[in-house]
């Protein structure tokens, strides 16, 4: 069965959707995206006095004509946005077993996310943090490239230990770039990276993939074992119950305000919220910091 | 109640205990499982789990498991409910054969060993089991006319059955044997089937009959004039004049026409009747092909070619020497008939040899074979009353479940069904 089938009913509930940008794009391809660059396009814009250095090309000329005043015609560019995946693959997102829940719905958003930017005409791509491997599909808008992520998410099986930070450097300047992932194993670095390709001009995605185990984690006592590390053990308990919801909550509400401080858009996808409303999430408050975005312009 | 297998509890408790024990253990060692959060728990020592506590949170399911092992162990224990006796019933065997010398005091012992529940066992040639006797049934062994040849085997045999019964309903059954225990009634089989039974038998000896008159009982015969069997009697020293029907039945007499009802009547008085056809082909019984050297009958052997007859049902008293029965014996009231099928030719000396007087002598003696009632020796019958080594298996009946047992089975397999679910609810509570 190809791989793309499995996400059939993903694919259903995104349909239609779009996924607008959260500032100006700076693709020279025609697209669906507001361009950062204004010029001949179709869409009039406003009349603007022409000032000395204007390219008198520009002047409209009937407009000289009836007012015998000099104007420039201003219109809007659209253009395409790329965008960029970034799944991580470490042991850690190979969890709860056996269905592999945290990985299964990071692959979900991703194809789901990639088939809207697709729709919209935006070439997608994707990279794949897999222990020393990376696993990529280039930057294409051809229609089959959603049918090649999927197939490559289904050769994936998380394991080892997977940096995302190196990958930030592949992603290029103004490209939209979605990061799921659950953190675990990150350091500063890929904060830093985030921040850094921010400031460049790029919308960051970054979406918390958790387990509803990890955030209501059984009664009954165990031994947690860390997948990434067998040395760390620690025994749950009643009594160790408390501290640990406190501390995991700490540390996700830390991470937020972190990633939010870098510029990004942070959300949390639990494996129990099913990987449609998650993408609705995201969109939705993409499309509320656009139009925020174009509001700030206009004033 | 009691129960047939009590050490089944005993193992059953002990089953129980251990899953209890295992329920407190198994707690204090949590599993280790994969948890990516794991670097959030704070970092506690194991030895302060707060775990180890002496209250099992599935008490549910500790209780079904525990009760599960017991109902099973009682089911496997057995339960047998009957009311409370004061002593172990009895299966009271009473010789009511021709061996019995005095059948009034016989059945007085009887009596005297007889309670309520106990079961009572007549025999003589066969067996009549009483579970719920009745003084006139005593009575009645005491006064019958008839009285066959007694065989212990046919008794213990049916003291045996009546025996698994009762123990249904008891832990142990006393057997109790008033005979005289003559020659005649003792078998090879009899001691091997006496060992069946799993306690020593109380012997009650009666007394035996005593011999009868030494003289030989008086024999007749009724047939045509020149039969060469009168020949044959007649120097066996019998009366070879035509019999009278009246008078009290003693000995035997020959038929060697056919039989008339006055002839049953004399035999159910007492008398041996031996219907010896002359003319076998007028019977109806079966005719082989073939014939026969010789024919035995007790000690006496006849060695002569003889046409086979097969004798009608009954005891064999006679053989051909392939096997197959030439005279068979059927109790007949208080006498017997013996059906001959053996010719005797009308020309040669066949009827004039001695071996032919002896199968003669043999074919008239009285009801059941000549009597042998001298009582048999203290020695053998010792051996009844010994105690059994231990092991010795009962050929009692092995114990039908009781409907107690098949609830408690029943109540243990729904227990079990309903494990499965409670462990899981409990797993995942």
């Amino acid at each position: 069965m190809p791989a793309i089938q499995s996400y059939g009913s993903i694919l259903d509930a995104v349909r239609g959707l779009t996924w607008p940008a959260n500032r100006p794009a700076r693709a020279a391809t025609s697209g669906t995206h507001r361009s950062a660059m204004r010029g001949n396009a179709v869409e009039f814009s406003e009349y603007r006095a022409f000032r000395q250095g204007d390219d008198p090309r520009r002047l409209d000329w009937k407009l000289l004509a009836r007012t015998d005043r000099a104007f420039l015609r201003v219109t809007n560019e659209r253009t395409t946005l790329p965008t960029v995946l970034l799944l991580d693959a470490s042991a850690s997102m190979a969890y709860p077993l056996p269905a592999l829940g945290k990985w299964e719905l990071a692959c979900q958003l991703g194809v789901a996310l990639a088939s809207v930017a697709h729709a919209s005409g935006d070439p997608v791509a994707l990279l794949i943090a897999h222990g020393v491997r990376v696993h990529e599909v280039e930057p294409s808008s051809r229609r089959d490239v959603v049918h090649a992520i999927a197939q490559v998410l289904e050769t994936v099986t998380p394991g080892g230990r997977a940096p995302l930070a190196p990958l930030l450097a592949r992603v290029k300047r103004g490209a939209r770039v979605v990061i799921a992932s659950d953190f675990l194993d990150e350091d500063d670095s890929l904060l830093r990276g985030a921040r850094e390709v921010a400031s460049a001009g790029s919308d960051i995605v970054a979406i918390h993939v958790l387990a509803q185990v990890e955030l209501q984690p059984p009664t009954a006592p165990f031994i947690a074992v860390d997948p990434e590390d067998d040395e760390l053990r620690r025994t749950l308990g009643a009594a160790a119950r408390a501290g640990y919801l406190a501390s995991f909550s700490a540390w996700r509400a830390d991470l937020a305000r972190r990633w939010r401080e870098a510029g990004a858009s942070y959300t949390e996808a639990v494996t129990s919220e099913g990987a449609g409303r998650v993408v609705r999430r995201i969109l939705r408050s993409s499309g509320a910091s656009s139009d925020r975005a174009r509001e700030e312009t206009a004033r | 109640m009691s129960f047939a297998a009590p050490l089944a509890l005993v193992v059953a408790g002990i089953v129980a205990a251990t899953v209890v024990a295992l329920h407190f253990l198994a707690r204090d060692r949590p599993r280790p499982q994969p948890f990516p959060t794991a670097r959030f728990i704070p970092d506690r020592p194991p030895a302060r789990l707060p775990t180890r506590s002496r209250r099992p949170r599935d008490v549910m399911l500790l209780l079904l498991r525990a009760a599960t092992i017991m109902l099973a162990g009682l089911a496997v224990a057995r339960p047998r409910e009957h009311a409370a006796r004061s002593a172990a019933p009895r299966v009271v065997v009473l010789d009511r054969s021709r061996a019995v010398g005095d059948p009034i005091a016989a059945a007085a012992s009887a009596r005297a060993e007889l309670r309520a529940g106990d079961v009572l066992v007549s025999f003589d040639s066969t067996v009549t089991v009483h579970e719920k006797w009745t003084t006139a049934q005593l009575s009645d062994s005491a006064t019958t006319i008839a009285r066959p040849r007694g065989s212990l085997s046919v008794a213990l045999v049916g003291a045996i059955r009546a025996g698994a019964r009762l123990r249904r309903t008891s832990d142990s059954v006393e057997l109790v044997l008033i005979s005289p225990i003559a020659a005649e009634e003792w078998d090879a089989a009899a001691a091997r089937i006496a060992r069946e039974w799993p306690r020593p038998i109380r012997v009650i000896r009666t007394a035996a009959s005593k011999p009868s008159d030494a003289r030989t009982p008086p024999r007749a015969i009724r047939g045509s004039t020149d039969d060469p069997l009168r020949a044959t009697l007649a120097l066996d020293g019998g009366n070879t004049h035509v019999v009278a029907d009246s008078g009290a039945p003693r000995g035997a007499r020959v038929v060697r026409d056919g039989l008339t009802a006055q002839d049953s009547v004399w035999a159910r008085r007492g008398g041996v009747l031996v219907w010896w056809p002359a003319h076998l082909e007028n019977t109806h019984w079966p005719s082989g092909n073939d014939t026969a050297s010789a024919v035995v009958a007790g000690s006496a052997t006849v060695v002569a070619d003889f046409p086979m007859w097969r004798a009608p049902e009954g005891a064999t008293v006679a053989r051909w020497a392939s096997g197959a029965p030439a005279a068979a014996e059927r109790v007949l009231g208080a006498g017997c008939e013996r059906d001959v099928a053996i010719t005797v030719p009308s020309v040669g000396d066949l009827a004039l040899r001695p071996s032919m007087r002896a199968l003669l002598s043999a074919l008239t003696e009285p009801c059941g074979g000549a009597p042998r009632l001298a009582p048999l020796a203290d020695s053998a019958v010792r051996a009844l009353g010994e105690a059994r080594p231990r092991g010795a298996a009962p050929v009692f009946a092995p114990d039908q479940p009781s409907a107690l047992t098949r609830w408690l089975l029943a109540a243990t397999l729904a227990l079990l069904v309903a494990e499965p679910f409670l462990r899981k609810r409990e797993t995942a509570a």
